[in-house]
């Protein structure tokens, strides 16, 4: 079975479910929220998620993974790419704020300005 | 509603002006800190928010108030910018395109108004709506975000690093940085929450949003959020040494590389061109001492300059109009609105005329200026005069608007008059003529709070340089005289009535006017003069008390300290 997709936030949490597990899914909420700084919501809306991913099961509130750490880990942590901003602004706006994407002269132009500033040349 | 828009407009267009200014101090100040322009643009924020403001003669704000709220009112509406020029090109285009017509007497900007503040009101409401809605996406996007430490926080939604929150600022960073990086991003946003830019940066989009329709607030808006970027960068690196800041350059180069999203939401920092900062950040000394005092100077110079007022043109040769209402028929009255004095030699009044009746009345183009004689009114017309005979209908519940010009009157004399106009009411199918009038004082007016004087004495042939100094000069505490800017003019000495020094100079042209100062003298318990203070004055100024109490106050001019010297009005003081 090819392994459920885990973002990295996600893993943060796996890494204390697989340490505590069996847990009570109450108990899982304090320890989020002292080790990763979640609201109860946002840990129940989690749990719910990775358990539809197949990721853990939530049975009578007691909360088991489904996969173990080196199956984790073997698979790519997916970098997810936020988009949702793109596009959320009139293009009015956006003409103002918009920088454009570096160019790779740009790049290379300022990656040089820092080299020569590191050797000394300024 | 139409009220606070035009307000806002008012303030908006002044603080306009400043925008233009921090435009030229920020070219100016490039060598100063940073720090410095984001103060300015503080004070542009005053300027947006405080609708009260001192007045200042050093104030380069060309008019405190160029769209009055009356505009929609007028017969022809105008602004005043406050720049002649603008004035003479803007106001026959406003006057031309929004005069009432006369066929329905409604001023198109009555309507207009109210629209633009409609659709002033609804963007504003966009603007909140934008803000809040961005708000809740990011605040639920960052929901998973794992604690680093304190209060930063890591997330997979996160790509650039920001500060989210106004009174508990958490620091937004991506999982997959490097230590070395990651440290100084976090300096970076750190010296963000220090310098409470995430309270600044709201307040300025907040400011925006009410200003929303003035393109220049835009401009400053978007230069602010650089501003506060290099300010920033500016504080931490200010500590570093040499290694660190290529370091740090590296970090912020890394995050534009990474960087695959706007991050324009008002609440999170947004990135300026990483060129322009890398390049601040290697080129960064320490500002001189003397850079730093000429910056705040600039600052302190911009402040008074354009978070005052001009001062409002005190009229002082305008005649002195009492607020009293006169009207024969209740509710049908006149106010002044203005007067004109650029009408060479003659005066305009413009003035309102009430209908608060549930009456239609009748009105035309006669009108009357009266001199106030004993107890008697006579005319003050200088011809006769020749109104056309049209009649105007000025509904229940309404004002109208007119002008009426002192052209064919005089009103040279010393002594109070009334601007009268005839109106009349139906009752019952017939026409009743009634009058309103306004009453305005020519050359007289109080002395200090509590003495209404009268004209005992004016010499005619002086008429013309009557003073407003003089006849509101106030007697202080009895033995100083001061004018009415509380410039001491002198103090006050005992001197006895002579003919040298008050007969002839009363009496040198009429033998009536020499037997009326020589009956003050005889009532005249104490005289005084005013020693006076300047040599250049050569003012003369006699308080004489009199038998019943009241006194008399005398003004000249000393010519030889002798009889030549002029006694030009005595007043009476009650």
């Amino acid at each position: 079975m090819k392994t459920p997709k885990i973002f990295e936030s996600e893993y943060r949490f796996c890494l204390i479910l697989w340490e505590h597990e069996p847990i009570k899914s109450s108990e899982l909420v304090a320890l989020c929220r002292n080790q990763l700084g979640w609201k109860p919501t946002t840990t129940y809306t989690v749990i719910k998620r990775l358990s539809e991913r197949g990721v853990l099961k939530n049975e009578n509130t007691v909360v088991t993974a489904l996969i173990t750490k080196e199956e984790a880990q073997a698979a790519e942590i997916d970098e997810m790419v936020e988009k949702t901003f793109e596009g959320s602004l009139p293009a009015f706006i956006a003409a103002f704020t918009k920088h454009q994407k570096i160019s790779e002269e740009e790049l290379d132009a300022v990656q040089a300005m820092i080299d020569r500033y590191r050797r000394g040349e300024n | 509603m139409s009220d606070l828009f035009l307000k806002i407009v008012n303030m908006s267009i002044s603080a306009g002006y400043i925008v233009l200014a921090v435009l030229v101090l920020r070219l100016l100040l490039k060598k100063a800190p940073k720090w410095i322009t984001v103060v300015l643009w503080g004070i542009v924020a005053v300027r947006l928010v405080c609708p009260f403001t001192l007045e200042s003669a050093l104030s380069l704000i060309p008019s405190a108030e160029i769209v009055s709220p009356d505009i929609m009112l007028d017969r022809t509406p105008t602004i005043d910018s406050g720049i002649p020029i603008i004035n003479q090109i803007v106001n026959p285009v406003i006057s031309g395109s929004f005069t009432p017509d006369p066929a329905t007497s409604a001023n198109p900007l009555q309507l207009w108004i109210p629209t633009f503040a409609i659709i002033w009101l609804v963007g504003i409401v966009a603007f909140f709506c934008y803000a809040a809605i961005s708000y809740a996406r990011v605040k639920h996007k960052v929901a998973t975000a794992v604690l680093l430490r304190d209060n930063i926080y890591q997330s997979e939604s996160v790509v650039s690093p920001f500060v989210l929150g106004v009174i508990k600022p958490k620091i937004y960073l991506p999982f997959n940085m490097n230590t070395k990086d990651m440290e100084h991003v976090i300096s970076h946003e750190t010296a963000h929450i220090r310098r409470g830019d995430h309270l600044w940066k709201p307040l300025g989009f907040f400011l925006l949003s009410l200003h929303w329709f003035n393109p220049l607030m835009w401009l400053g808006y978007v230069l602010l959020c650089r501003d506060i970027e290099l300010a920033c960068d500016e504080k931490v690196i200010a500590t570093l040494d040499r290694e660190a800041r290529a370091d740090y350059s590296q970090a912020l180069l890394t995050c534009s590389v990474n960087r695959r999203l706007i991050s324009a939401c008002p609440l999170a920092f947004g990135e300026v061109g990483v060129k322009k900062r890398v390049r601040s950040v290697l080129n960064y000394k320490k500002p001189a001492f003397w850079i730093v005092l000429i910056a705040i100077l600039a600052c302190v110079a911009l402040a008074v300059c354009f978070l005052t007022n001009p001062p409002i043109k005190d009229e002082n040769n305008d005649p002195d109009v009492s607020d009293a209402i006169h009207t024969e028929y209740d509710g049908v009255y006149i106010s002044l609105k203005s007067i004109d004095t650029n009408h060479g030699g003659y005066k305009v009044f413009n003035v309102k005329l009430h209908n608060d009746t549930y009456k239609n009345i009748m009105y035309g183009e006669v009108y009357a200026i009266e001199y106030k004689d004993g107890d008697k009114w006579v005319s003050a017309a200088i011809e006769d005069l020749n109104f056309l005979t049209v009649a105007y209908r000025l509904d229940k519940k309404d004002v109208a608007y007119r002008s009426y010009t002192t052209q064919r009157f005089d009103i040279s004399r010393v002594g109070t008059y009334r601007l009268l106009i005839p109106f009349s009411v139906e009752n019952n199918g017939a026409y009743t003529d009634y009058k309103t009038w306004i009453e305005f004082k020519v050359g007289t007016d109080y002395i200090g709070e509590s003495y209404e004087v009268s004209v005992v004495y004016a010499n005619a042939a002086y008429s013309y340089v009557m003073s407003p100094d003089l006849v509101s000069a106030s007697i202080d505490d009895g033995t100083k005289l001061y004018d009415r800017l509380g410039t001491l003019l002198g103090e006050f000495e005992h001197i006895t009535l002579s003919e040298t020094n008050f007969i002839d100079n009363v009496g040198k042209f009429r033998s009536e006017d020499r037997e009326m100062a020589e009956q003050i003298v005889q009532s005249t318990t104490t005289a005084y003069s005013v020693n006076l203070s300047s040599p250049e004055n050569i003012d003369l100024y006699y308080v004489l008390i009199q038998k019943d109490g009241s006194r008399l106050f005398v003004y000249g001019h000393y010519v030889d300290c002798q009889r030549n010297d002029e006694i030009r009005w005595i007043y009476k003081a009650d």
